[in-house]
């Protein structure tokens, strides 16, 4: 038997799978947490198997998250639909309890939080409701475990009823006493101008700043705790005249390479605490708001701040939470956008750095954060010009009630990432630092103890051709840079495995053009491959090539001001370099740019709306858009 | 008058919406039709959107959809 969970956006759909299976998906009090659809059987009975659904407010989908609904309900069987409904907002609600049933499939409603509507002053009609729907409704709490059971023996026994009368006196199913709601004090001074931005400002500096200082605090007990057991256990195979290729192999792979990601184990996990805290009170949508105006002005929309926000955790998430944006070329270029936010695995990278060359300086990270923005805000504008038409889809948004964060899903989410986390550790960086340390340990010969003899300096020395005019003249750095495609956490792995001294770098300037590199760079894998089935073959190739190409140029300019600043020697070739590079960034944006007419999209080679005469497929791509001029 | 001449704290009733039909069906599911009683919380730092409340929803409507809400 197979249950779906709809229902309106922020009405508890996932709160409640997560009960009902005893499962840990992630919840959050704003539009889109959910964009996929999950499946899982009921915890008491493996028969009945329930499946979550995004949120919607109509079943005519218009972002894509909401056409995951609809499709899922055309391709796949559904005995019975749990329609989830806000008890605290039963007006809003209406509209969709109708057309779900229309669906003809036997229904049962969820009025959920009906701990908090009888303490808010809400009375819901119930008799009055199932009368007219014919169906049943049933008062449920997600959050507090009131009446779940019933709610699934309901389902067992539903039966599609067929008449129903859709005329609704709103005044009599619901009556609330008129309040002037908590969310609407709390909104006029977080939303007001100055504060707003303030406050805004102040949240983003101490996601980053606490989760660096506290973290690195622990950090510091937890690599010494690794580092001396390390030793420890290398002094005590020698004793006993094991092989030194093993010992090696414990050293580097073991200790230098997972010891220094696990050691920041405690940075991760009170980032993503913090980032919990704010997804699940409600200020997500707040910032969607702040920001619709300039996120317009730079081609995107006010719903793209939310991946940012979320690519601080992680790409991946935040790659698939761009679902939840109507157009489709502001939903592109946040996707294109998204991965210049550091994600915590940079953030580990960046860690790294501030410890070996920057004294641990807490800065160093949260500076390259903002950097981000400026990238973002950069590039932003240069996709807009390359993208061509101007769009205003229409901002449209609902600010959910704010809510104190549930103390189970945020504690859910530190248990989730904690075991993530580890988890990739010991595979995915733990094969790579292995991989790289029997490149670096061995040749034709056999093991070798020198690394300019190994494979991997034959490797890296073929490719550091490429990254030479941004400064990064060793071969250790292009293996890195290289090995950070897998993972971020790998770079450090990488550095570890092959020796580090300050050489490594020309300079403080170098270092942090190295920085800048890896947080512009293509990101993981693993969001290449989430951003492969969000954008077409060819969108997708491009995302790759303007990643690598806007890496490079920052860094670039860094290298090149570090060295204008250090000396003038090398001055004149690399300012000729640098002008080939801006020409041909100026030539390839006005051969792209031109013929991006509004109207012909460049069909009549005209520029800038001058065509009169609109051809047949770019009117037909117009009735297509959610949002046409009118 | 239309919802984007409202001050803040202003309330007013909703005369009609002359969006275009897909987002005066968006604005239909989240319960903003004609005759509903809005009230207008605040705007955003940047001048728009515009907050809005009406039966315990809050709404953030852009400006190019609070020019076309008629309001009295």
């Amino acid at each position: 038997m197979n249950i779906a969970l709809i229902g309106n956006p922020n009405s508890g759909k996932t709160t409640l799978f997560n009960l009902l299976t005893n499962s840990r998906e992630r919840t959050g009090n704003f539009n889109g947490v959910t964009v996929q659809e999950k499946v899982k059987p009921y915890k008491y009975d493996k028969s009945i198997t329930i499946i979550d659904l995004p949120g919607l407010y109509s079943l005519n989908a218009v972002s894509p998250d909401e056409k995951v609904v609809s499709d899922y309900i055309k391709n796949n069987k559904i005995d019975c639909i749990i329609g989830v409904v806000d008890g605290l907002n039963l007006e809003r609600n209406i509209a969709l309890i109708k057309e779900l049933k229309k669906l003809a499939i036997p229904i049962v409603y969820a009025v959920n939080f009906c701990d908090e509507t009888e303490k808010k002053g809400v009375k819901i009609d119930k008799n009055y409701l199932e009368e007219k729907f014919n169906a049943k409704f049933i008062f449920i709490s997600a959050r507090k475990n009131i009446n779940v059971k019933t709610l699934i023996d309901c389902t067992k026994s539903a039966k599609y009823g067929k008449d129903y009368d859709p005329n609704i006196d709103l005044n009599r199913a619901i009556k609330r006493e008129n309040k002037i709601s908590l969310t609407e004090k709390i909104d006029k001074v977080l939303t007001s101008p100055i504060i707003g931005l303030f406050f805004f400002a102040a949240v983003i500096f101490s996601v980053y700043f606490l989760s660096i200082k506290t973290g690195g605090f622990f950090g510091k007990y937890l690599d010494g705790l690794i580092t001396g057991l390390g030793e420890n256990l290398g002094k005590k195979l020698q004793n006993y005249g094991i092989k030194r290729w093993f010992i090696s192999l414990i050293d580097v792979v073991i200790v230098k390479g997972i010891g220094s990601v696990v050691s920041f184990l405690p940075q991760i996990i009170i980032m993503f605490f913090l980032l919990a805290l704010i997804e699940e009170s409600g200020y997500m949508a707040r910032v969607s708001y702040i920001f619709e105006r300039p996120m317009r002005y730079i081609g995107l929309s006010g719903k793209s701040v939310i991946p940012f926000v979320i690519a601080s955790g992680c790409n991946v998430n935040a790659v698939l939470s761009t679902r939840t944006i109507e157009n489709d070329v502001e939903r592109k270029n946040t996707v294109f956008l998204a991965p210049f936010i550091p994600c915590s695995a940079k953030m580990i990278v960046y860690g790294w750095f501030a410890k070996t060359f920057f004294n641990g300086s807490p800065y160093i990270a949260t500076l390259l954060y903002f950097i981000g923005i400026i990238a973002i805000l950069f590039f932003g504008v240069i996709l807009k010009k390359l993208n061509g038409v101007k769009t205003d889809s229409g901002f449209i948004l609902e600010m959910p009630v704010y809510r104190l964060p549930s103390f189970k899903s945020v504690f859910f989410v530190l248990i989730e990432k904690t075991k993530d986390f580890l988890l990739r550790v010991g595979s995915i960086i733990f094969l790579i630092t292995f991989f790289l340390w029997l490149l670096n340990s061995f040749n034709f010969h056999g093991y070798t103890e020198n690394g300019e003899e190994s494979f991997l300096y034959i490797i890296g020395n073929t490719i550091k051709g490429i990254f030479y005019p941004l400064g990064f003249a060793d071969w250790k750095v292009s293996v890195a840079i290289i090995s950070g495609i897998f993972a971020k956490e790998a770079i450090i792995g990488a550095l570890g495995v092959v020796f580090v001294d300050s050489a490594l770098f020309n300079g403080a300037y170098s270092v942090f053009a190295f920085l800048i590199f890896i947080e512009l760079a293509p990101p993981c894998i693993a969001t290449l491959i989430t951003a492969k089935g969000e954008l077409n073959r060819k969108d997708f190739y491009f995302m790759i090539l303007f990643q690598f190409l806007s890496a490079y140029f920052f860094a670039l300019i860094i290298n090149l001001f570090g060295i204008i600043i250090k000396s003038y020697i090398n001055l004149l070739f690399y300012l000729v370099i640098a002008i080939i590079l801006i020409l041909l960034i100026y030539f390839s944006v006005k051969t792209l740019k031109k013929g991006q007419c509004g109207n012909c999209r460049g069909r009549n080679k005209c520029r800038k709306n001058q065509c009169t005469t609109i051809c047949v497929k770019a009117r037909r791509r117009k009735k297509t858009h959610f949002f046409p001029k009118s | 008058m239309l919802l984007k001449d409202l001050n803040k704290n202003e309330e007013a009733v909703v005369k009609a919406v002359l969006c275009n039909v897909a987002v005066k069906k968006r604005l239909f599911n989240l319960g903003l039709t004609e005759g509903v009683k809005v009230r207008v919380i605040g705007f955003s730092p940047f001048f728009e959107p515009v907050e809005i409340t009406f039966n315990n929803t809050f709404l953030a409507v852009g400006k190019s959809i609070a020019e076309k809400i008629e309001v009295e």
